[in-house]
């Protein structure tokens, strides 16, 4: 199993320039000590318009400053909006192929078409037209990256023959993704052969069905790209501490921030009826119901915040689940002192990634 | 998180509440009915405005206008208009109510005494034409408040409702006003969506002149079987409801 972190660049108020350089910087350095001490990834959202919640519009420019200041990490888009009024699929080619060309091949793609009218409805984006769009993005990419020069027909993607520059460094290209919010799209993933970033903070028995579910249909896909990624990476939270009690208190708090701002958001499914999107998204699916006395306190299964030993525990259950990557959350408004999520991360590295190996070693019969 | 947004608008703003203090004995089933939810982006600051310190806004600042047109139950045929600014109470999504109309003197007792609406008779009317949903209210002959939408598009499959956030209203409570949730369940038939147009908008005779929408977020229409449940909750004005909870009102069934 490996593991991730995944920056939101949540930003309390008042908001300010400092604040917000800030922000940046303590992500920054979260991922150089995430390197040292045993992280894999470092995914960076894409989110427009979404006050507090996020401020990472360019998460290519977070990556790039990201790979200058480590050396292994693998830099995920989490995701590439793969929206026409926010970007083009060429643009998005060129970005991810430039920054894995300046990282030496450290770039995981992910995509994804956005869930809030915050986002689509202030570009003035065609909101049935979002999982067309995208399905055209998955398509089109790999082929600018792997052809020499290409021209695509398509409705969404339409351009006559270029050579899309720079080609990425990782050949035949970087790993593909898709980010899986609403039940089902774990299916859309898998028919495209496209690893599943999977955005629920759900508990693990809520899981399986699902992990299984793409486990069987990407057997049989046609992957868009030339060849399977055939991942499965769970989004979590994180907030390791000697003390587990303590850890769960701030990792409650922690939860409170990221719900209120998620709250905030219009989803499309509460203002837009639409074919496109039935569920609730992510920051939706979030909500808490404070009239609801079964939602009051309610602490998935699954979620990382605790003793080294507890959280050794609970992702033994991530991985016999079948997952390769968990990703977390760490941080919400700066809710946290940088330093205690530095010391969370460090603590992770020294004391669980190891019982980790060990366990892993133990049910493969190896010695560690 | 002493930075969290919270809206600002005091008695001043929101006033004394109607006084609801009528029992509904169960649910009250009004069978088919339309209904015709249609919403728009204002500025955030003006929503704050008209917002009061429990709750917290949704941004982009959203007003909703909500037509009903019931043509059977215990009140007999009668049209609704509401209009209510998006909040988040606790963090779910509500409207609170700012203006309503009903088109019967029944109507708008039922909905005062019950709900705390600030309900005022007035010719309240949903149309569906051949190529139009039209809503509109005229009090006292003036046209205050029109809103249609045309070229609809249906909603098929799975997907076929409209998630109609619960109306809040503030109420005159014991201690001063409160806010009083409305719920109702809505069972789609048929849902339509598309882009709505206002051709009347009175900001003073909606007793909001701040509440000027800018930008267009949908209009849906639905046909559906409409049923009112009992209130359950109150909840207060001037402390978060995250944090200071709602009171349950005893239902009887």
């Amino acid at each position: 199993m490996q593991f991730g972190m995944f920056h939101e660049l949540s930003t309390p108020r008042p908001f300010s320039p400092q604040r917000q350089r800030s922000v940046y910087e303590n992500a920054i350095e979260q991922s150089v000590v995430g390197e040292q001490s045993g992280f894999d990834f470092t995914w960076c959202v894409e989110h427009h318009f979404l006050e507090e919640y996020s401020h990472s519009s360019c998460p290519d420019q977070f990556l790039m400053a990201v790979a200058r200041a480590t050396e292994k990490m693998r830099l995920g888009f989490g995701i590439a909006t793969s929206v026409p009024a926010m970007h083009s699929a060429v643009r998005w080619a060129e970005k991810a192929a430039f920054l894995d060309v300046m990282s030496g091949g450290r770039v995981e793609f992910g995509t994804g078409r956005s869930s809030t009218w915050n986002e689509l409805g202030g570009f003035g984006a065609v909101v049935d037209d979002t999982k067309k769009a995208w399905d055209e993005y998955v398509r089109a990419i790999p082929k600018m990256w792997t052809n020499e020069r290409v021209s695509i027909s398509g409705q969404v993607v339409n351009m006559p023959e270029r050579m899309v520059l720079p080609k990425p460094w990782q050949q035949p290209h970087p790993p593909m993704w898709v980010a899986v919010t609403a039940p089902g799209t774990e299916i859309d993933a898998a028919a495209r052969g496209l690893g599943a970033l999977i955005l629920s903070h759900t508990d693990i028995n809520r899981a399986l069905p699902r992990l299984k579910a793409y486990r069987e249909r990407i057997k049989t896909c046609e992957p868009v790209g030339a060849f399977v990624n055939n991942k499965i990476a769970v989004v979590n939270w994180l907030y390791c501490h000697p003390d587990g009690d303590y850890a769960r208190a701030r990792g409650e708090e922690l939860l409170a921030s990221f719900s209120y701002t998620a709250a905030q958001t219009v989803e499309i499914s509460e203002g837009y009826p639409s074919g496109n999107y039935s569920n609730l998204g992510l920051l939706g699916s979030l909500r808490a119901d404070p009239d609801a006395p079964s939602d009051k306190k309610k602490f998935a299964n699954g979620l990382c915040f605790g003793s080294p030993e507890e959280i050794t525990e609970t992702l033994i259950g991530w991985q016999d689940a079948g997952v390769d990557q968990v990703v977390f959350l760490m941080q919400s408004r700066e809710h946290l002192p940088q330093a205690d999520v530095l010391e969370s991360i460090r603590l992770f590295g020294r004391e669980v990634v190891p019982r980790l190996a060990a366990h892993r070693a133990k049910v493969k019969g190896e010695t560690v | 998180m002493s930075n969290d947004l919270f809206g600002h608008a005091d008695a001043t703003v929101l006033g004394q509440g109607v006084k609801a203090d009528a029992v509904l004995d169960g649910d009250i089933a009004f069978g088919s009915a339309q209904l015709y939810y249609s919403l728009f982006e204002f500025p955030v600051a003006q929503a704050l405005a008209l917002l009061p310190p429990s709750v917290h806004p949704c941004i982009p600042g959203v007003v909703g206008v909500t037509f009903w047109n019931v043509t059977e139950g215990p009140l007999g045929p009668f049209e609704v208009a509401l209009v209510g600014v998006a909040c988040r109470t606790g963090i779910k999504p509500r409207h609170l109510i700012h203006a309503a109309f009903a088109s019967t003197p029944q109507a708008v007792n039922w909905l005062r005494d019950h709900f705390g609406f600030p309900a005022r008779l007035a010719d309240v009317r949903l149309r569906e034409s051949h190529d139009r949903i039209l809503g509109t209210v005229v009090e006292n002959g003036v046209n205050v408040l029109e809103v249609e939408t045309q070229s609809l598009l249906p909603i098929v499959g799975g997907n076929s409702f409209i998630k109609v956030s619960p109306p809040i209203a503030v109420v005159s409570g014991t201690d001063g006003p409160e806010l009083q949730q409305f719920e109702a369940s809505y069972d789609f038939k048929r849902v339509l969506r598309g882009v709505p147009r206002i051709t009347a908008w009175q900001p003073q005779a909606l007793n909001r002149p701040q509440l000027v929408p800018t930008h267009v977020i949908s209009g849906a229409h639905g046909l559906v079987e409409f049923t009112v449940h009992p209130p359950r909750y109150r909840m207060g004005l001037n402390q978060a409801i995250e944090t200071a909870g709602v009171r349950k009102l005893e239902v009887v069934v």
